[in-house]
């Protein structure tokens, strides 16, 4: 009888998601029933504020619905209310884990309003800086996706190698997250004297020690292998269908990078690969971000040989007012693509201010992956997607 | 199943050798690390240099600073000038953006090296430098010039420049040049 049961449930399971759960006559015929679970906002396995309702076939997900906006803030209301330069300390405390490109998105969309010049010199800084803030989340990025598995080594070594680099960033803009340091026309300020060795040092320190601490320490860890592989699988057409960028995107097999598609900034000048991966599940969307490190150190170096001497602030005026239009700024977040629509309606104040956020776009990707999943799997998968609370809610 | 737990050996290896090696953490109360030269903490004023010209004020988007302003004749030579009698920072509201430190014309708004905020009370957060108490819980409203009476003609007075924002922006902003 209990086979039987199996049998006819696992039928019910290879359906598409939506019909799994419309499925009543398996359920009547033996008196089967789903239970309705909620896991979260307060789950200390969660990432951040999210609450996802789930439905349960004994300990099979076939229902999985994120419910967002417990940590929503009105960042969009709020930007329509103050001047142009004073929303850019606000959209660092979006997505807390890549404040850089934040910056760099909204500042590409003013600029792109305004038309105003960039200095060379500062591009580089801002390029610099963002491949820095890549390599200090896509490392924390795999740390959490061990925790998650119940691995407690890992966040340890990538946490150190994040605190090393606020450390620089504090040097360069004066504070550990919260940087406020790409401005309108360019960045706040030039890179103190020592600071270029010091990041150069850095970064081959961290090269020389990559493969021991995230490589060779995970990869060919058996349990790692039997929790992640073949884990939130997901073909390239839906994963192309759902919006999903970045990494999770990437590891489909999907060869998509804002970086190299929709260049901006110096991206054209520079040499890096885009990563993909064709498994498309929770282990490849791991190499992706491991080798999305060591392209971000390539990058690193690059900018340090190329990076040229000259201003870093461009003349914006005394006041930036822009002529009413509209601009619009993208960037490759380390969670996909980052985008910030400005609308000027000739005033100080910005008339609307829309983003585009990686965390909350990819988030639709569970509810196809996650029903036929059992529960303890669905943590790597929230590793796959890598979501920031504020990114998500804004 | 050839060479299962292998995998895990290793790791345990690494672990194992980070054991033994420098300890990376260090115990912070005890034990503080040099700040870098921009490192933004708690802000301070120095009063003497102020020139009590509400740009921080203007510009800070939390309403952190409060300004009380008089006129006083302060250096001797018989004209009265702008002078700060109360000045208040609100460390409760501020998000340490240096908006205001950047803005001053005499330096004499900068960040400190300070960043252990900490009272029972909110109202202990809001640091008085001025001879004159200022209340930080009232949102600072500068004082309106002559300047607003001129800006109104270029669509920046009060009235006209929120009342185009509800039609579609492409006219807005001639309608507010307008009026």
């Amino acid at each position: 009888m209990l086979s039987e049961e199996r049998r006819v449930e696992e039928s019910a399971l290879t359906q598409p998601a939506s019909g799994r759960l419309a499925n009543p006559d398996v359920r009547d015929e033996f008196g089967l029933e789903t239970l309705d679970m909620n896991m979260g906002p307060q789950h200390p396995a969660m990432h951040g504020l999210l609450r996802l309702i789930l439905e349960l076939d004994g300990e099979t997900v076939v229902r999985c619905d994120p419910v967002m906006g417990y940590l929503h803030r009105c960042q969009e209301k709020i930007a329509e209310n103050r001047m142009y330069p004073a929303v850019i300390p606000l959209t660092d405390r979006l997505d807390y884990f890549a404040n850089m490109h934040n910056e760099h998105g909204y500042v590409l969309a003013v600029e792109d309003v305004l038309g105003v010049e960039v200095p060379p010199r500062a591009e580089y800084i801002r390029v610099l800086m963002c491949e820095l803030m890549r390599l200090a989340s896509h490392i924390p990025s795999v740390g959490f996706l061990m925790l998650e598995l119940g691995a407690f080594t890992p966040i340890l070594y990538s946490f150190r190698e994040r605190e090393r680099i606020q450390s620089i960033f504090e040097a360069v803009t004066g504070a550990r997250m919260m940087f406020h340091y790409i401005r309108i026309g360019g960045v706040k300020a030039d890179l103190p004297e020592d600071i270029p060795q010091k990041i150069w040092d850095y970064v081959e320190t961290l090269e020389a020690n990559f493969q021991r601490d995230f490589v060779d320490l995970i990869q060919g860890n058996e349990i790692f292998i039997s929790r992640t592989r073949g884990v939130g699988k997901m073909t390239q057409e839906k994963a192309l269908e759902m919006g999903v960028t970045g990494p999770a995107l990437r590891c489909t097999g999907v060869d998509f990078d804002i970086r190299r598609d929709y260049p901006y900034s110096i991206y054209p000048e520079l040499e890096f690969d885009v990563i993909t991966d064709t498994a498309g599940d929770v282990e490849a969307s791991y190499r992706v971000r491991i080798a999305e490190c060591l392209q971000s150190i390539r990058l690193i170096k690059q900018c340090l040989e190329k990076m040229p001497e000259g201003e870093v602030l461009g003349d914006t005026g005394r006041r930036i007012r822009p002529a009413e239009g509209e601009g619009f700024g993208r960037v490759e977040s380390p969670r996909g693509e980052y985008a910030v629509h400005v609308v000027s309606d000739g005033t100080d104040t910005p008339y609307r201010v829309h983003y585009r956020d990686p965390s909350f776009c990819n988030m639709q990707l569970l509810q196809e992956v996650v029903p036929g999943h059992y529960l303890p799997d669905i943590m790597p998968i929230m590793g796959l997607v890598d979501p920031v609370s504020g990114g998500w809610d804004k | 199943m050839p060479q299962v737990g292998q995998g895990i050996l290793k790791g345990m290896g690494i672990t194992l050798k980070h054991l033994f090696g420098k300890k990376i953490t260090r115990m912070y109360p005890e034990y503080k690390r040099d700040l870098p030269e921009r490192s933004r903490g708690m802000l301070t004023v120095d009063m003497d240099r102020c020139i009590a010209c509400l740009q921080c004020m203007r510009i800070c988007p939390d309403h952190c600073i409060s300004i009380e302003q008089t006129k006083r004749d302060a250096d001797g030579s018989g004209k009265p000038k702008p002078y700060a009698i109360g000045f208040v920072i609100d460390d409760s509201r501020c998000m340490y953006c240096s908006l205001c430190v950047e803005v001053c014309p005499v330096n004499c708004i900068y960040h400190t090296e300070e960043f252990e905020a900490q009272a029972y009370n909110r109202l202990e957060l809001a640091r008085q430098f001025g001879e004159r108490p200022v209340d930080p819980t009232i949102d600072p409203k500068p004082p309106v010039k002559k300047k607003p009476k001129k800006a109104a003609a270029s669509a920046d007075g009060d009235a006209p420049k929120r009342a185009p924002k509800k039609v579609p922006p492409k006219k807005a902003p001639k309608e507010g040049a307008a009026a």
